[in-house]
């Protein structure tokens, strides 16, 4: 029996030390996820908090079909898209407006360069929605059409979101590689 | 076009991989803080989360049950209507002057004192207790010392609870731990252990302080839809085979039919005594015309025994929420049931002989029949439906695998065919045509059962369901009722679609 399924089990039993070793195991990506789809530290600490009780009370339909951390990513990531969702600030831009960035080449970002803070730093400086989009376009790996259904938007508005948020992200990343070059 | 972007996004899915940053400590703390106030929640019902104590308490439910239905019902009847009137007379006395209510509170203290030192409770008939009990009620609502005494024994209760939901781990669980080769994690579970021991030592002041401490404000989400979206869509649909057995009371209720036995007999005495020589008369001829002597106790006899009734059938159902599904099918039921009775019908013209029940109940041709009463026989009798029903059911998760489904509703009920032969009389077939039973009944269903996933697509299922009719099943002109009820056994396994 492998050692994720002995502690799922364990935590289904609702045996606390088996849910605080779930917890220590999974806390730091979950919440690394957690920071990059919410603006504040606060509330990406309030998505992982909760996300981690529907974890426990869930675990029992684990049926380990996928790895263990994948579906611990994804209830993560649901409840951030609700409790972004229900701030009522989802994308609602029309692909129109970013038709002419689509066919930009980015070459090398440089992004090994970077320190996570600053990555970190650079996504929440993103657009409440446009960030919602482009991590789950561009990290996630989820297409534009699984994106709509997710987020309740048009195929091309998730398009025209990623497109932003592509264009921002790569002004910002110049410019910090541009900073980081004057400082060395 | 998205794959122009792929170097851009490779990236950055590249850079985010395994990025990882630890979460403040008070984000365990306040995780751990929802998920004891969750238990405690939940601790009344506790007990769902232990098959086996609930296999126990289901397993003593249907024996229990079972033992109230073979049972005399008469002596049941009796001993409850004593009780009932003694309810009612005392609750007739409590409902007088304040000046009792007094009286009955300084009892009510009394017998609690009573109780704590586990005594003088066995003196104390039935009758008392629920006097006092329904007093204390009355007395309790009104007293407020009575009430903050209630409360405080509730929070000592309360903090006990608190010490007892921390689960040690499981012996399966620490065993496979120490066979795993990464010792480190071995030695970081025993050391939190130790930590978590230390901890519920000083328990009692740590939830004390608790109390104290800023509770984080966090967003509401949608809890439900947030993990729904997680899973796959299936197990909307499923079929079934199912079957069980269960303990039948017919439970024909028909006041009047010693006096009607009586009387029809009587009335065909003079029949009886031209036919000395019937098999069924009593061996005493010598008093043949004198109804009284031919009674073999004194009175004419009509009793039903509990028999048993099996089913067989399928089943389908669909889920309409996460939790909640609705379920039909189609079921056979054979019940048997037995009657005793001292009191037949012969036909005159054929000479054929039934129970006077069976004649003067339940056939619907005109008889031309006698009446005699005579030894008794105990009668088998059969029943046959088709049982249509349509429940609801909702769905709890107990352990992985295993669920808990509480049921409830309707069953159209379709009476096929009856039976019922004795060594005196006939074997005699009733349909709705010929009898007085009807074609169509409804009853009302619930039960409670344990499903238990096999795999992705298979299911056992087992448990107790409790079918009473709501309309008598008879339509007859006289003091008769049928209401058959059966509390038993279901089992079966089901296929789920996707």
């Amino acid at each position: 029996m492998s050692n994720d399924k002995l502690v799922v089990e364990a935590c289904i039993r609702e045996e606390r030390v088996a849910q605080r070793q779930l917890y220590e195991q999974f806390a730091g990506k979950l919440y690394a996820v957690s920071l990059r789809y919410m603006k504040s530290r606060d509330e990406a600490q309030d998505v992982l908090q909760d996300a981690f009780i529907k974890i426990f009370k869930n675990l029992h339909s684990f049926r380990f079909d996928c790895p263990l951390e994948a579906w611990l990513k994804r209830i993560v990531i649901n409840t951030a898209l609700k409790a972004i969702q229900k701030r009522g600030q989802m994308p609602t831009i029309d692909i129109v407006d970013y038709h002419g960035e689509l066919d930009k080449s980015p070459g090398n970002l440089g992004l090994e360069n970077l320190k996570m803070e600053t990555l970190l730093g650079l996504i929440n400086e993103l657009p409440e929605g446009c960030r919602a989009v482009f991590n789950l376009y561009a990290i996630e790996g989820f297409k534009h059409q699984e994106i709509a259904e997710m987020l309740n938007i048009t195929e091309g508005t998730s398009k025209s979101q990623f497109s932003r948020a592509r264009m921002l992200l790569m002004e910002k990343i110049e410019k910090e590689n541009i900073r980081l070059a004057k400082a060395n | 076009m998205e794959s122009e972007f792929k170097n851009f996004e490779n990236q950055w899915n590249e850079a985010m991989k395994d990025a990882s940053v630890p979460p403040p400590d008070f984000v365990w703390e306040n995780i751990e803080k929802e998920l004891d106030q969750k238990k405690k929640k939940r601790v009344a019902f506790l007990w769902w989360k232990n098959p086996t104590l609930m296999s126990g308490i289901a397993a003593a439910l249907v024996l229990g049950l079972t033992m109230l239905f073979v049972n005399n019902k008469k002596s049941y009847n009796k001993a409850v209507q004593v009780v009932d009137n003694q309810v009612v007379n005392a609750e007739k006395e409590n409902l007088g002057t304040s000046k009792k209510s007094r009286i009955f509170k300084e009892k009510q203290i009394q017998i609690n004192g009573k109780i704590k030192r586990s005594e003088g409770l066995k003196n104390n008939n039935l009758a008392t207790l629920n006097t006092l009990g329904h007093e204390s009620q009355r007395v309790a609502a009104r007293n407020s010392n009575l009430l903050a005494t209630s409360k405080n024994s509730n929070f000592i209760g309360e903090r006990n609870e608190s010490i007892a939901l921390i689960n040690p781990p499981s012996s399966e669980f620490l065993n496979v731990a120490s066979q795993n080769d990464d010792k480190k994690s071995y030695d970081t579970l025993k050391e939190y252990q130790k930590t978590e021991i230390s901890k519920i030592d000083q328990r009692g002041f740590r939830n004390f302080a608790n109390r104290f401490q800023p509770f984080r404000s966090h967003i509401s989400v949608d809890f439900e839809d947030a993990v729904t979206e997680v899973k796959t869509p299936k197990d909307k649909l499923w079929f079934g085979l199912n079957s069980g057995v269960a303990p039948f009371n017919p439970n024909f209720e028909n006041t009047g039919f010693t006096g009607e036995a009586l009387s029809s007999a009587r009335n065909d005495a003079a029949f009886v005594s031209k036919n000395t020589d019937f098999s069924m008369s009593p061996s005493n001829t010598s008093s043949i015309g004198n109804v009284a002597s031919l009674l073999p106790n004194g009175l004419p006899e009509n009793s039903f025994k509990n028999g048993t009734a099996l089913n067989i059938g399928f089943s389908f159902g669909k889920k309409l929420k996460k939790r909640l599904g609705v379920e039909s099918g189609l079921r056979y039921m054979q019940a048997s049931a037995f009657l005793s009775t001292n009191v037949y019908a012969i036909d005159e013209t054929t000479g054929e002989v039934n129970s006077y029940f069976q004649s003067n109940y339940l056939d619907k041709k005109a008889n031309n029949t006698q009446t005699v009463l005579s030894v008794n026989a105990t009668n088998k009798q059969l029943y046959n439906y088709f049982n249509v029903p349509l429940l609801l059911n909702y769905r709890l998760p107990i352990v992985k695998n295993l669920d808990v489904e509480a049921l409830g509703g309707i069953s159209g009920d379709l009476f096929v065919l009856g039976n019922s032969y004795s060594e005196n009389t006939r074997s005699s077939n009733l349909t709705a045509a010929n009898s007085t039973f009807n074609l169509l009944n409804v009853s009302g269903m619930s039960g409670l059962r344990l499903s238990y996933n096999i795999n992705k697509v298979w299911e056992a299922n087992m448990g107790t369901t409790y079918q009473h009719a709501l309309i008598s099943g008879v339509s007859s002109e006289q003091n008769l009722s049928f209401k058959p009820r059966t509390f038993g056994i279901n089992y079966g396994v089901r296929f789920k679609v996707k």
